[in-house]
């Protein structure tokens, strides 16, 4: 006997993965920096996710679905713009050679709260950042995702996901500062 | 705590990500270091910045459009008999058929244990999303619970009131199992969530409990009264049989 509130595949996939469609083009759109890529990238990652939806495993269904749509944007990476998905870890690796504290410096925190509210050289700043920096930030701060949920998406223990969240931060707050320096000058 | 450790552990602290203990250590170290405290201001605000940025929108259209690119597998003979009047009959009957047959693989109505647990791990925490549980009826009060699926399922899912265990009913909400409607009734226990899914079993055979493990998940599963049950929590197996031979003793008032 059938129930008439018996939800189909399809209706299930749209309530518990579909939900986040927005939060999936957020992150294609921050990852490849462009409208129609990001806009495939997303509808592909979605034919895949409905393809293995009765698998879907993880933290929760927002962190499967975002792992599928990070996956493709790699894909995307690898078969369209290569050379960009090198040159952004070897800049990280660089990165890392900068002190940790460097990026710290002793700033009034008031200064930095009316600069942040400069948005357009905060999300240019933030553009710039390298890939790996900019997705877990965008997963933190925009989609707010916990770091287990994180970690799930870009496929990387918990330590590595708190610590590109630190570089990433202070990479950008030293971005920020400079922007600023270079608009003042 | 140093100003070397705080500075490690500051975006977890920022993050709420830290375990108690190291969490308080710092709120120490932050009121008497105003170094560390400024750099944490700074993180605070740039945060702030990043999720006051707009995000960035689809297209409205998009999800109508992804909606209506997903493949129709299901029940496939009714897809075929729809589309005979279609200019292409032949090709797309074939199309949808091969299809289907493809598709049925991994479409078909997944029936077998593993699955079944990997369903319920999938419902219990995507229910959990948000850290409260997703409830259409929150009562503790069974008689509130119960009375609430009338017409909504066509059994009578057993509601215990097993506060005195230490075991205290939440609530409830409509879901599914197996692609079939199911009772979830969900408890708490020193804040772990038990979800318990019943619906209507496929054959009235009886199916003692048995507790598994899967990704670190606690599974119990048993039929009974025709009622196929499963059990999830993140409790230990013991609690969960403890749990299941509660639901399952004979019913006092």
């Amino acid at each position: 006997m059938r129930i008439p509130t018996e939800p189909s595949k399809r209706e299930r996939f749209e309530s518990t993965v579909l939900v986040h469609l927005d939060a999936a083009y957020n992150l294609a759109r921050w990852t490849l920096r462009d409208d129609s890529s990001a806009e495939d990238v997303v509808q592909d990652a979605c034919l895949r996710a409905f393809r293995y939806f009765d698998g879907m495993h993880g933290p929760t269904p927002k962190a499967w679905f975002m792992a599928i749509v990070r996956n493709a944007c790699m894909d995307w990476f690898s078969a369209n713009r290569r050379h960009e998905l090198d040159e952004s870890f070897e800049d990280s690796e660089h990165a890392g050679a900068v002190s940790a504290w460097s990026a710290d410096s002793a700033e009034s925190p008031e200064s930095l709260a009316i600069r942040a509210d400069d948005r357009r050289l905060l999300r240019a700043s933030l553009e710039t950042l390298p890939i790996e920096f900019r997705e877990v930030l965008i997963l933190r701060e925009m989609e707010e995702l916990s770091y287990r949920e994180i970690s799930a998406v870009v496929g990387v223990p918990i330590g590595t996901v708190m610590s590109r969240l630190s570089r990433g931060r202070q990479q950008l707050a030293h971005l920020l500062r400079a922007g600023h320096e270079r608009k003042a000058s | 705590m140093n100003c070397d450790h705080a500075r490690k552990v500051l975006d977890a602290y920022l993050d709420r990500e830290l375990d108690n203990a190291t969490h308080a250590q710092l709120t120490a170290h932050l009121s008497s270091c105003p170094d560390c405290s400024s750099v944490l201001s700074q993180r605070i605000a740039l945060g702030k910045g990043i999720r006051e940025l707009a995000r960035h929108a689809p297209r409205a259209a998009l999800h109508a459009e992804v909606m209506a690119a997903l493949p129709r597998a299901a029940p496939a003979s009714q897809r075929v008999a729809r589309r005979v009047r279609w200019p292409h009959a032949a090709a797309l009957a074939c199309a949808v058929a091969v299809a289907s047959f493809g598709l049925g693989l991994w479409m078909g109505k997944p029936t077998d244990p593993f699955d079944r647990r990997e369903q319920v791990i999938a419902r219990h925490v995507g229910s959990l999303v948000g850290g409260q549980p997703q409830l259409q009826v929150a009562s503790s009060d069974r008689h509130v619970v119960k009375p609430w699926f009338a017409g909504k399922v066509d059994f009578a899912p057993p509601v215990r009131d097993l506060d005195a265990h230490g075991f205290t009913l939440l609530g409830a909400r409509l879901d599914s199992v197996a692609d079939r409607p199911a009772a979830a009734l969900v408890y708490r226990i020193r804040k772990h969530e038990i979800t318990l899914f019943v619906s209507r079993a496929a054959q009235s055979t009886p199916v003692p409990p048995t507790v598994t493990t899967l990704r670190g998940f606690a599974i119990a599963a048993w039929t009974t009264d025709g009622l196929m049950c499963t059990a999830i929590s993140d409790v230990d197996p013991a609690e969960l049989q403890r749990f299941v031979d509660l639901v399952q003793a004979p019913q006092g008032t």
